[in-house]
């Protein structure tokens, strides 16, 4: 699977005939001399995705990786992690392996291959947000919050970032929210071999009391679309007991709301067998009851 | 643009563009144990440690490495003093033709370097970048316990 | 004798020669210097010697069929740092095969360097040579060609319909009949089988389809070539077949041999793609054009689209059998599509027959025949299995459909028809590689064995029929029982040099081309067996057109047995030679003829040769077995260089053999088949092999494994996929999904020597068998979980979904 790592500077950055390669000192530093500059400047991370895709119209490169931004703190708030982290590090923290069962750090340490799990930044998975992305799709279901920096900080929800991203800006970094803490994280996704990207990506958080669903985020990606949060889902989940008769009815309905489409990898119709798969893998877990 | 990087603890001095990947940098600059299968970040045979962690260089702008620490397979050993995992690979039959070898040797190092300790599953999530088509990967596996094994036994290096 | 090693098992039935090197899992010859990543392969040697070297890249066509009606280079020429251009126009115009076979090839003459026709997407349309890799990246953009688009033959179904495009219209030498796009055609016959299949009690006919796969070798073609100070143009490359590539080259570009050379350095895999001639020349006219040094590196996307890949076929398969399930006819037509052009059209084709038929001897009429047609579509030539991968689908899913409905267990069925030792069949001399084959008798096989073995190994009595289940996940065991070959028979030839150094170690050259396999360690250990030293006194040199003697090349599981016995040879010559001044210095008597006579491959247990009689090599020493003397084979070798009688002691020595012993396998599974999502796990594999005697266990562990590890790829998730005019869409490793260190299954190897004395040491092969077991293996096993029977391969979730829900496939 390979990520992006950023340029949101314009809109499909890519990267050519580079003439310079600036290391920024801060993010102020680095928002500066992009404004500067202009569309013919993109950030880099890891810059996996910019040796990939290159784009002609890009002279200039800003590296981030001086900026202070590859950082895990616990606050009040949550877990903040830093936008130049990488899979490799937030698949070894002891804090995001305690946050949510630990779904997020388990997950970082197995999507993609070993060394792009030392590449791959969250910044840099959120920025270019492929559609088989397999980090932005869990970070969505746990509920979290992007920072962003365009000369000041500010903060809005992943779910909505990913749907109207902001030119210009910088991501510092993600917020895991504090009070997800408890829930219980779920990653499932089907590949063709175990060192793949996702032919259908599904992530939920789902909180209970007793044996009665309280909460459910639910995403799919890889559709062959981007993450997508699915509240009709929800709502078939919230409120009910962690029965059989609440999943199956969820696996019967759920093909029916999420859009699916065909690509190289796999049909509509296949990822619709898919998306029951899905929700019955969801069942087995909350329940630990084989189906 | 002039880029400062440690090659197998040496300090190198570089004249590169900046839109340059690491692996063609390197066999350009000599370091041809360093090979190439893909030039997309896929097979794992381009393998390096960048400040120990494993990269692909085919994937690494060589900008990202300007000031870093970068170790090849020949800066973990070579013929003359090969590395406890070099004699293990060679002692357990997982040498077929050598081309995945250098990546795949170097990703067990990062490995052993931070687990000296691994289980067979942990060994094959930290070398699953590299592809090998020749072995079919068992007595890659059964060298790097091996060599573990030797490392904690305290075998010289 | 048995040695353990987790997953692994080497067992040995009968009895043995002693060995004190052969049999042992030695260290590479070259493993040191592979652990340290030595600039050994093409593109390391050509980046250190010739860093002025030009890189070239190839211009190929997006259009599957048609004609190119113009091409306009000025362009292109006239950017700064390109040198050279290469079209039809300036190009010689010679017809040739890109096989690499022995003389004559068995291949259509259908190839041009490049002609004013395209005939699939990726098909050579231009070369630059320039400066750098950007620069012909550049130029090969401002090359203007307007096609002339035709259509295409995309599907081999619609290859022979009447009105069909034809794919060659030149209608080439060698072309069985090009106006129906047939580029080989086979039909054999032994008895009538259609009486034989309407007098049989109990019928059955099934046709399977297998897909387009590559070999994926992970260094892709690369090959330089240079002018060297004497003015012999140099060929550096990652290739199976140097003399065939010589030969080749010299009669395409119309340079004699004497001023061509070619070298195989170490290379990254070949598997069968780098049998074929497909860069070489480009390079080597490149030097000759531009007089400076010349490299192509193919991309990972050339690899898939323009290198070779496996012919997919389609294969109707029937049996006829009495209700005691004793086979009485096999009948086998193949539809293989070769694509667009014919390398290794007819000889994979016949191996689809050959290596697979005889296995069932017991049938007493065989009808083997088929059609390898062209399409507009990516060449398939040699890979590992070589058409016996593809024919061993249909046989072993045939047999184990007839066996259920018999009401029969699989593999007793398969034990009443089974070829043993001590049995011929008539399929043997009846159909060859091209020719007629050649007359065989089983001489070695643990074949019953591996089957019990392996069954016992997989838990078959436990968990045959069972349909184990945990939710929606149900279990199966399957199996499938090979044979292949070791060479071509009476057409393979091998030769090995041999001469002693004064310290008493041997320099050994040969033409075995060690392609990652291990060859050169092998050979080295045969050598050193025979000569009575340790590996650390003989070092090779292997697969140089000038320096070392000629050799086919690495294909059709030659080497160790057709290679071996000309290294034993020579060997042998060498050390009789080194017994010749022993007995001078010791004044004792040694019959001349004794010395000279043309050494025996084969190593009769019961009869030693006639010269260990009196003397015998032991640590460096020759002892006379007359006297118990001893004398230093160093000073022999010190008497024969500088003192007295002086000659140099060495020895050329070929091998030809008129036997192909077949390696034997059974492959055993146990998968999960998900209902959910059609996907299929294996959980466990087992391999039962019989190779003859393993020369170098490890070595033979890893091919096995290697060879296992291709085949599940094959059988589960390997497939190209195909727009709507002819491209390949998925050509990269991101989306040709091979399997990572994390998908190989729990994987037992049990590995049963047997005597093969036509063999060098008693050894047989081992290098392509063991592809051939997953896709049956697996299908029977699925047949065995679910009860449905898939007929297309892969096995991708989603195929095997579809034939859940009812969807025929």
């Amino acid at each position: 699977m390979i990520h992006m790592i950023i340029s949101v500077v314009c809109k499909e950055a890519r990267m050519g005939r580079i003439t310079q390669y600036y290391h920024a000192t801060s993010l102020e530093d680095a928002f500066a001399k992009a404004k500067q500059l202009g569309p013919v400047a993109a950030y880099v991370g890891g810059g996996v995705e910019l040796v990939l895709r290159r784009n002609p119209a890009i002279t200039t490169l800003i590296d981030l990786s001086r900026c202070g931004l590859d950082y895990i703190a616990a606050a009040r708030e949550g877990i903040e992690i830093g936008s130049q982290t990488t899979l490799t590090t937030i698949s070894r923290s002891t804090d995001i392996r305690q946050y949510a069962g630990g779904s997020l750090a388990y997950w970082a340490g197995r999507i993609a291959h070993n060394n792009l799990r030392d590449m791959i930044t969250v910044g840099g998975a959120i920025g270019r947000n492929q559609p088989w992305n397999d980090v932005v799709p869990h970070l969505v279901a746990l509920g979290t919050q992007v920072r962003l920096f365009d000369g000041a900080e500010r903060i809005m929800p992943l779910s909505a970032y990913i749907e109207a991203k902001q030119p210009g800006v910088i991501i510092k970094g993600v917020l895991l929210p504090a009070g997800n803490a408890g829930s219980r994280g779920f990653l499932w996704r089907f590949t063709r071999t175990q060192q793949d990207i996702s032919m259908l990506h599904f992530s939920a958080l789902v909180s209970c009391e007793g044996k009665v669903m309280t909460a459910a985020n639910v995403v799919f990606a890889g559709r062959p679309g981007h993450a997508a949060v699915y509240p009709r889902v929800s709502e078939e989940l919230v409120g009910r007991s962690l029965s059989h008769e609440t999943f199956a009815r969820v696996a019967e309905m759920a093909p029916d709301l999420v859009e699916v489409g065909t690509d190289l990898r796999a049909t509509g119709e296949f990822r619709r067998e898919l998306v029951r798969a899905a929700i019955v893998n969801l069942e087995e877990h909350m329940t630990g009851m084989v189906q | 643009m002039t880029i400062s990087i440690t090659v197998n603890t040496l300090e190198r001095s570089f004249d590169v563009q900046p839109d340059e990947i690491l692996l063609d940098v390197l066999r350009r600059e000599g370091y041809l144990e360093v090979k190439g299968g893909c030039h997309s970040g896929d097979c794992g045979a381009c393998t390096v440690l960048l400040d120990g962690r494993p990269v692909a260089s085919c994937l690494t702008l060589v900008g990202k490495a300007d000031g870093h620490a970068v170790t090849t397979v020949r800066g973990i050993g070579d013929q003359a003093h090969p590395h406890v995992l070099q004699e293990a690979f060679v002692r357990n039959g997982a040498v077929q033709c050598g081309y995945c070898i250098p990546g795949a040797i170097t990703s067990a190092k990062a490995l052993l370097d931070e687990n000296p300790d691994p289980t067979e599953e942990e060994i094959r999530l930290a070398m699953d970048s590299n592809y090998c088509r020749c072995t079919g990967y068992e007595q890659q596996v059964e060298a790097v316990l091996d060599a573990a094994a030797q490392l904690r036994k305290g075998s010289t290096k | 004798m048995s040695i353990e090693k987790k997953g692994f098992r080497h067992l040995t039935e009968g009895s043995y020669p002693a060995t004190h090197v052969v049999g042992r899992s030695v260290d590479k010859v070259d493993g040191y210097a592979l652990v340290s990543g030595a600039p050994m392969y093409t593109d390391d040697i050509a980046a250190r010697d010739f860093p002025n070297r030009l890189h070239g890249r190839i211009l190929t066509s997006l259009i599957a069929n048609g004609v190119i009606v113009s091409i306009d280079t000025n362009a292109a020429e006239a950017l700064p740092g390109v040198r050279l251009v290469l079209t039809w126009k300036n190009t010689p115009r010679t017809f040739y095969t890109t096989a690499g076979q022995g003389w004559p090839e068995p291949s259509p003459y259908d190839n041009q360097m490049f002609t004013e026709r395209v005939h699939f997407v990726g098909d050579r349309v231009a070369a630059v040579f320039a400066d750098s890799e950007d620069i012909a990246e550049q130029a090969l953009r401002l090359i203007k060609v307007s096609f002339k688009e035709e259509p295409a033959v995309l599907d081999a179904d619609d290859a022979m319909k009447p009105g069909a495009p034809i794919v060659h219209p030149e209608d080439p030498k060698g072309v069985y009949d090009s106006a129906h796009n047939v580029a080989a055609h086979v039909d054999i016959n032994v008895g009538n089988v259609e009486r034989a299949l309407a007098e049989s009690e109990v019928t059955i006919s099934e046709t399977f389809q297998t897909h387009y796969a590559q070999h994926t070798p992970m260094e892709t073609h690369t090959a330089f070539a240079y002018t060297d100070d004497m003015g012999k143009i140099v060929i550096v490359s990652s290739t199976q077949v140097p003399w065939h590539a010589r030969r080749i080259v010299s009669r395409v570009l119309g340079l004699p041999m004497s001023k061509l050379r070619v070298v195989k350095p170490r290379i990254g895999g070949g598997f069968g793609t780098k049998q074929e001639i497909l860069i070489d020349d480009l390079v080597a006219y490149g030097t000759i054009k531009t007089g400076l040094p010349c490299e192509i590196e193919l991309t990972r996307k050339e690899e898939f689209i323009s290198a070779r890949t496996r012919h997919p076929m389609k294969i109707d398969m029937s049996i006829g059998s009495d209700m005691q399930g004793h086979f009485r006819a096999l009948k086998m037509y193949v539809l293989s599509n070769t694509g667009a052009y014919g390398s290794h059209s007819l000889t994979v084709m016949s191996n689809t027959g050959s290596k697979t038929l005889p296995l069932y001897n017991k049938a007493t009429d065989v009808r083997f025949f088929g059609d390898a047609v062209y399409t507009n579509l990516p060449v398939s030539g040699a890979y590992r299995g070589y058409g016996a991968t593809q024919g061993y689908v249909a046989l072993e899913c045939t047999i184990d459909d007839l066996a259920a409905k018999l009401g029969m267990d699989p593999i007793e069925l398969r034990k009443k028809n089974m070829i043993r030792v001590g049995e011929g069949s008539p399929i043997f001399e009846a159909l060859g590689e091209g020719r007629q084959g050649v007359a065989q008798t089983i001489k070695s096989s643990s074949l019953p064995t591996l089957v019990d073995l392996g069954a016992e190994a997989i838990g078959w009595i436990e968990k045959r029929g069972k349909r184990v289940r945990s939710g929606h996940k149900v279990r199966g065991v399957g199996m499938s029982m090979h044979m292949q070959g070791s060479g071509i028979p009476l057409i393979d030839m091998a030769s090995a040099s041999i001469k002693l150094n004064e310290d008493g170690s041997y320099f050994m050259t040969m033409g075995a081309t060690d392609i990652g396999t291990g060859s050169d360690t092998i050979l080295s250990q045969m050598a050193a067996e025979v000569l009575g030293v340790t590996m650390d006194k003989i070092s090779v040199l292997s697969s140089d057109t000038d320096l070392t003697p000629f050799d086919v090349g690495a294909y059709a599981s030659s080497t160790t047995f057709v290679s071996g016995g000309a290294v034993v040879k020579a060997a042998k010559a060498v050390r009789n030679q080194v017994f010749a001044v022993a007995a001078e210095i010791l004044h004792e008597d040694l019959d001349a003829n004794l010395v000279t006579a043309e050494p025996k491959v084969e190593w009769d247990n019961t009869q030693a040769d006639p010269i260990l009689s009196f003397y015998r090599m032991e640590d460096g020493n020759v002892v006379s077995v007359r006297s118990g003397k001893k004398v230093s084979v160093s000073d022999i070798a010190y008497r024969a260089y500088y003192e007295v009688n002086q000659h140099q002691i060495a020895a050329t020595q070929s091998f030809v053999s008129p036997y192909s012993p077949p390696p034997f396998a059974a492959h055993f599974v146990e998968i999960e088949v998900d209902e959910l999502t059609g996907k299929v796990e294996v959980l466990k594999y087992v391999a039962a092999v019989d190779c003859g005697v393993s020369i170098n266990p490890d070595l033979v562990r890893g091919q096995i494994m290697g060879a296992i590890a291709n085949g599940i790829g094959y059988a589960l998730t390997e497939e190209y996929h195909f727009g709507s005019h002819g491209n390949m869409t998925n050509s990269s490793l991101f989306d040709y999904k091979i399997l990572s260190r994390r998908d190989m299954p729990p994987t037992e190897v049990i590995v049963v020597d047997t005597y093969e004395p036509t063999g060098p040491w008693g050894a047989k092969s081992v290098a392509e068998i063991n592809i051939n077991g997953a896709i049956p293996a697996i299908g029977n096993a699925i047949f065995d979980a679910t009860g449905i029977r898939l007929h297309r391969t892969p096995y991708t979730p989603e195929r095997v979904l579809a034939a859940l829900r009812g969807k025929s496939i």
